[in-house]
């Protein structure tokens, strides 16, 4: 990673204290943006594991507990993250570049499948959509990266679909930046998580795990994503995903493999970067 | 002319929408503060089961246009009963059955410590 690159990192903490685990990534992966869903840890305890003599020090930009349990926690400089909307399960930030121009960053955390169905989360997806076109068209540029846990995965109808988030796989396609559907044009983003499936040890082949004895099973899940617009590709290289395994020493994984709800969370977390600087103006 | 098996509609009750009286209160919330916070009234991505969801929500045209959903409502067709929730307020209630119920409960959510410090920092923040 360059030396200009802004570092993500998105956790689903299920509701549990991983503010060790947290602490240590953002030393790991010298942070600048933390992300969590479901979190019900207060910045105390959070700030007790983050601001370990380090300088410029975390503090959070959405209120803990304010929006659905989404939390924001950033080091960026003072001034450099504005409040744009807040919705439950979906906030959007602005966040000023250091030198180049400001990006959108929109966090989610959908409705979980057990609480709703396929139908209802394609729904969800549209109305999601017409809210970050709204925030786009308020700010004036599309310069947005959406990232957060969709609970749904990167083929399903919400995701991939004109009226929902319409998240291609393939960056040559998400370039052509739109695209006309029965006479209404609709935004591509590009979803980098499409190649995170699979066996790559020893990388996870997803994010989310389950197993029930139903007819289709996927098993691993990539629930936890990150969407780019066109606009921001240039700033963004794929292989600074990464899903974490590990921090430090700590495996995140059972010894089968599946993620350590016991220890850790029921997800994984990720990491990205992206290099503000080569922003699109 | 076919012979009416739907019987007299002009005799159905039309009666306010409980979406109308978010909009009412939307409405009535930018003038009361002459415009600095706006409210507003859009689909909600939750709660889509019945078919018709709605979020009232507020507005700040001087904080970058800043924005933030206070409540929304899931109705059937038939309109009630309505299903309500507000998780700034942490607030839901089912099984609405009537406009009065509804009106109620929107008093409490407008009305709870929550929204009232939310708006109240927000009209402090334009008035800096």
């Amino acid at each position: 990673m360059g030396e200009r690159d802004m570092v993500f990192f998105f956790w689903n903490t299920n509701r549990r204290d991983l503010a060790a685990l947290i602490g240590q990534a953002s030393r790991l992966h010298d942070l600048d943006v933390i992300i969590l869903a479901e979190n019900d840890q207060s910045w105390a305890t959070l700030a007790a594991h983050l601001n370990v003599g380090q300088s410029p020090t975390y503090r959070p930009a959405i209120a803990l507990g304010q929006t659905a349990s989404l939390a924001l926690i950033t080091r960026l400089p003072e001034g450099s993250v504005a409040p744009l909307a807040d919705y439950p399960g979906l906030s959007f930030r602005s966040i000023a570049g250091p030198m180049g121009p400001s990006l959108t960053l929109g966090m989610t955390h959908l409705r979980s499948k057990l609480h709703q169905g396929d139908t209802d989360q394609a729904y969800a997806s549209t109305v999601v959509r017409q809210r970050v076109t709204e925030v786009e068209d308020r700010v004036g540029h599309r310069r947005t990266v959406l990232v957060g846990d969709f609970n749904m995965n990167p083929f399903e109808d919400g995701m991939v679909s004109a009226g929902g988030l319409h998240a291609v796989s393939v960056r040559a396609i998400a370039e052509r930046a739109k695209r006309t559907v029965d006479g209404e044009e609709y935004r591509f983003f590009y979803n980098p998580m499409w190649g995170q499936f699979g066996d790559r040890p020893p990388r996870p082949p997803g994010t989310y795990y389950y197993s029930r004895s139903h007819y289709v099973e996927y098993f691993w899940n990539i629930f936890d994503q990150v969407l780019v617009r066109p606009e921001l590709l240039y700033s963004f290289d794929d292989n600074s995903i990464r899903i974490l395994s590990a921090i430090g020493t700590t495996e995140l994984r059972t010894p089968s493999g599946i993620p350590n709800a016991t220890s850790a969370s029921d997800h994984l977390p990720l990491v990205f970067s992206i290099n503000v600087e080569r922003c699109h103006a | 002319m076919p012979e009416n098996l739907w019987g007299d509609l002009k005799s159905l009750p039309i009666v306010r929408t409980p979406v109308a009286v978010l909009k009412e209160q939307a409405e009535l919330l930018t003038q009361l503060t002459n415009g600095l916070i706006v409210g507003w009234v859009g689909p909600s991505p939750s709660s889509l089961t019945r078919g018709f969801a709605w979020s009232l929500g507020v507005r700040v045209p001087s904080l970058n246009d800043y924005s933030v959903e206070l409540l929304e409502i899931d109705h059937p067709p038939e309109l009630y009963p309505v299903m309500m929730s507000s998780q700034i307020a942490s607030k839901a209630m089912r099984n609405i059955p009537d406009e009065q119920v509804l009106k109620d409960f929107v008093k409490q959510i407008l009305q709870s410590q929550e929204v009232r410090q939310l708006i109240g920092g927000l009209l402090s923040q334009t008035a800096e």
